[in-house]
């Protein structure tokens, strides 16, 4: 009995772990909470009447506001990166498990280069040069038939 | 022939009426020439008398007290001019408004100055209360408080009764509160951009984040 209570407390926590991760926002950064504390600070020195600290508050958020956009467009640089390999990984292996007739052949052959310069790209996080790579993949698979095609 | 003497002597008579002059003016009677009043040497110049009355005039000149005891003053002023004109004519009467004008100068000083150290002090006043509502005290320390220095002054200077030397503090605290407050409020419009500027920055960056979440959530491209 205790042994089921406890399984089902750790199965409540990691849905809850898993939920609180996947609802997590690209504000959730510590360089845009950084940003807010210190616009807080400039808003209090004003109303003190801390002129210049506050003018110094407010420039020093505007540099960590400027970090943390940096972070946005890196973490989404990255999805995207993932999102597109991903798919263009699971295009190639699908032609590649069916078959493509035989003019395409050299497509899907320049099609599995480009998906290993993609990943390289990847690893390397040169995640633009990625996303580049995965898109030609795509592109190039699009035209192709499979054996099974007329 | 009768008739050329007649015309001849109608000519004649015309030509004696032009010629009459106008009756004479009775002649006016000559106005006996007044004695001349005799200068007074018993009395002497009333040279102190003078220079005090000038002195004094000068004071409340340089003070702009005049229209604070505008009757006195124009008393004053024509007492004076009176003892000029007497001065060395007529030196009993030169003194005797002399002495009145220094007595309405005196007076004139005595009701005005305490108007004019408050009229001086209500501008200081008000500059003060305008730096002060914009937070001078704070954003510039040591300009303030050299301001309310000079304040704290006068102030006292006009309770002790210096009233020349509190108009003359008041003046310099206006002038130092007045550069305080300009100073001041630059710093607070500069402050009110910069504020302004960042949060529009943190208003951009949540919009970018938003999107950025909306993309990753809905499964991205």
């Amino acid at each position: 009995m205790k042994k089921t209570i406890l399984l089902g407390l750790m199965i409540l926590g990691l849905l809850l772990f898993a939920s609180s991760v996947t609802a997590q926002s690209l504000l959730d950064n510590p360089d845009y909470k950084k940003a807010v504390e210190l616009q807080r600070q400039a808003d209090a020195a004003y109303a003190e009447g801390d002129y210049d600290m506050a003018r110094e508050y407010s420039r020093q958020a505007k540099e960590y506001i400027g970090r943390s956009n940096t972070y946005v467009e890196n973490r989404l640089l990255i999805y995207r990166a993932n999102s597109l390999l991903k798919a263009a990984q699971e295009r190639v292996a699908y032609f590649k498990s069916v078959g493509v007739q035989p003019d395409y052949q050299a497509y899907l052959d320049q099609a599995e280069k480009d998906l290993a310069q993609a990943k390289a790209a990847y690893d390397a996080g040169r995640y633009q040069e990625s996303i580049d790579y995965s898109k030609k993949v795509l592109a190039g698979i699009a035209v192709m038939k499979t054996v099974q095609q007329k | 022939m009768r008739k050329i003497l007649i015309l001849v002597m109608a000519g004649l008579a015309l030509l004696l009426f032009s010629c009459a002059s106008p009756p004479e003016q009775p002649e006016q009677p000559v106005q006996p020439e007044q004695p001349k009043q005799p200068v007074d040497t018993s009395v002497p110049l009333p040279e102190q008398e003078l220079a005090e009355a000038k002195s004094l005039k000068t004071r409340v000149d340089n003070n702009g007290l005049s229209e604070f005891a505008l009757e006195d003053y124009q008393q004053a002023e024509k007492s004076l001019q009176d003892g000029e004109a007497a001065y060395g004519k007529d030196n009993a009467k030169a003194k005797k408004a002399l002495d009145a004008a220094i007595a309405s100068y005196r007076t004139v000083i005595s009701k005005a100055f305490p108007l004019k150290v408050d009229r001086s002090k209500a501008e200081v006043d008000t500059i003060k209360a305008n730096a002060e509502s914009i937070k001078a005290q704070v954003a510039m320390k040591s300009g303030y408080a050299a301001a309310k220095a000079k304040y704290d002054q006068a102030v006292a200077a006009r309770d002790a009764g210096n009233f020349e030397q509190a108009i003359s503090l008041f003046a310099e605290a206006k002038t130092l509160f007045q550069d305080v407050y300009q100073q001041t409020k630059v710093k607070k419009e500069a402050a009110e951009a910069e504020i302004k500027s960042s949060q529009d920055g943190l208003k951009d960056a949540e919009e970018r984040a938003k999107a950025g979440d909306e993309e990753m959530q809905g499964g991205g491209q």
